[in-house]
């Protein structure tokens, strides 16, 4: 409980007053302050160590917010990948690339527990991927196709009538992300004296990389995920990482 | 962990002023000591923070509004000075922080950005050969950041060099100095990429060489002023280009970034161009101590 002393009058001092002001000092002191002692809302960023950032590592040294971060590679073998078989199958249907639906690209979402409102949320992201088209064309040729990438931010558990279906608000943000049929990974005639030797791969990767930054972002677990669709058979990640900051 | 043990007062004694003094002092002495032990319970959380004292001063961002939405800057527009970036209806893509701000000492400002390249056009001059010095860095558009306090001056943000005009060897350039302290806020995006084949050719490509090439790059400027104070409102980005990597064949050199643009001027040759798209700009003015 807070420290009330008893007012010393005028006159003979009481004994029993000096004691009691004594008394209450020594409770207060020896560690019966109550959480309800504080003032509300008391505590500004005056009491906490202010944060630093490094932004040549991209490290953080606060105590003040929320962060999290995923860095997501693999072998070319074994990344996660995007396709048209979940997300623009239909094409002979009308479906087109422009409205068709949205789909998660696995192992790539981060949680993040925001205990209250925040100031500021800012995000990282960078992107490394190929495209492989086995289809469209006829042979592996990714000019005919495209996809597109975006990243979501929601505090509500994911699902794709969310993905697709969500009004961009305070609790549901998107970035409209970057066109993705940047990237091809196609057979490629070496020569020789104009005679064809030999096939190799040659890779090109076009990397996206990208901040966003949303103010007044509303407490709850916030799901930050990238979300993709293709009409070329498959978009491989061969490299994904983000980090998400949260201020107070 | 402090702890007060003073005996009490005794009714019908004389208190003596030394002795009265001291139970007081007693606990002035201990409460210089309180520790983790004495607040173990009441420790500060995340939960007591003053929600309208935030960490952060102020933050805000900018894009070109619309996703669609490109802009061609081509060398022959810009002359001797930088460009622009733009955002949908052509007007200069500016980031406005609401008001004007105060960094003060050890405040973090943190600003970021990036964009999309989608076109890159080689002027019919594209080899460039100095009259006296090669142009030997390779062709590149450099995007740089400004600030300012009232949206009309504008000036490049501290610790970022700006580019003026310098006589290298009797040829008049606008050089931007290189030096590990005045190109923090400097973003290079190559113009060109070129694969060398085995055998009887070589493939130079336009970078991107087609419309499924599309690549973003981007990049950040960190200022923590100690312990001067700076003001600021606004920010924008600027392009300039094409630029390369010069020095004056002093030993030891000196070397400058070079705009070369006017070079690619008719009648030398059709100007060189470069087509951005989402360009984003972001910024983050955390407080200090």
């Amino acid at each position: 409980m807070a420290y009330i002393p008893v007012t010393i009058t005028a006159g003979t001092i009481d004994d029993g007053d000096l004691n009691t002001n004594l008394s209450r000092m020594s409770k207060y002191v020896n560690g019966e302050v109550l959480g309800a002692d504080y003032s509300t809302d008391w505590a500004t960023h005056r009491q906490l160590m202010s944060g630093t950032y490094n932004g040549v590592a991209n490290t953080m040294d606060l105590i003040s917010g929320v962060q999290g971060g995923k860095v997501r590679t693999a072998p070319r073998q074994l990344v996660t990948f995007l396709s048209r078989y979940n997300t623009c199958r239909n094409t002979a249907g009308g479906l087109t690339l422009a409205n068709s639906q949205f789909n998660f690209i696995p192992n790539t979402a981060v949680m993040l527990n925001v205990p209250r409102q925040l100031s500021c949320m800012l995000v990282h992201f960078h992107i490394e991927a190929v495209h492989e088209d086995d289809a469209l064309s006829g042979t592996v040729n990714s000019v005919t196709a495209t996809s597109n990438i975006q990243v979501v931010l929601d505090n509500e558990p994911l699902d794709i009538n969310t993905v697709n279906n969500r009004i961009v608000s305070s609790n549901y943000i998107r970035k409209e992300f970057v066109s993705c049929g940047s990237i091809e990974e196609n057979g490629h005639d070496i020569q020789h004296a104009a005679t064809s030797a030999s096939k190799a791969k040659i890779l090109k990767r076009y990397p996206k990389m990208g901040t966003f930054l949303e103010n007044n972002v509303s407490a709850g677990t916030w799901r930050v995920a990238l979300v993709g669709k293709t009409n070329g058979a498959k978009v491989k990640f061969i490299h994904w990482s983000i980090s998400v900051e949260g201020w107070l | 962990m402090a702890s007060i043990l003073n005996s009490n007062f005794v009714a019908g004694e004389t208190a003596e002023v030394a002795a009265t003094n001291t139970k007081f002092t007693d606990v002035q002495t201990q409460t210089g000591q309180l520790n983790d032990e004495n607040v173990r319970s009441e420790s500060i959380d995340l939960w007591h923070m003053d929600a309208t004292a935030s960490m952060v001063v102020a933050s805000a961002s900018q894009n070109t509004e619309a996703p669609g939405y490109t802009k061609t800057y081509t060398t022959g527009a810009h002359a001797l000075s930088p460009l622009v970036l733009q955002k949908n209806g052509n007007v200069d893509m500016v980031l406005d922080m609401g008001s004007l701000q105060t960094l003060e000492q050890y405040d973090v400002l943190r600003v970021y950005w990036n964009l999309e390249v989608t076109a890159q056009v080689l002027s019919t001059g594209n080899v460039y050969s100095g009259s006296v010095y090669e142009a030997a860095g390779g062709l590149f558009w450099g995007v740089w950041l400004q600030w300012s306090t009232n949206g009309s001056t504008w000036t490049d943000v501290p610790n970022q060099g700006s580019f003026s005009g310098t006589t290298i060897g009797g040829v008049a350039y606008n050089t931007l100095q290189v030096s590990n302290t005045t190109t923090k806020a400097f973003t290079p995006i190559p113009h060109v990429a070129m694969y060398t084949d085995i055998g009887n050719h070589d493939i130079v490509y336009r970078y991107p060489h087609n419309a499924n090439e599309l690549y973003t790059t981007g990049s950040a400027w960190f200022l923590r002023p100690t312990p001067s104070t700076h003001t600021y409102r606004y920010f924008r980005l600027v392009l300039a280009g094409l630029l390369t990597g010069m020095n004056n064949g002093a030993s030891p050199p000196v070397s400058h970034i070079a705009d070369i643009g006017p070079a690619f001027l008719d009648p030398q040759g059709t100007d060189a161009s470069i087509t951005l798209r989402r360009c984003y700009l972001a910024a983050m003015h955390l407080k200090g101590a």
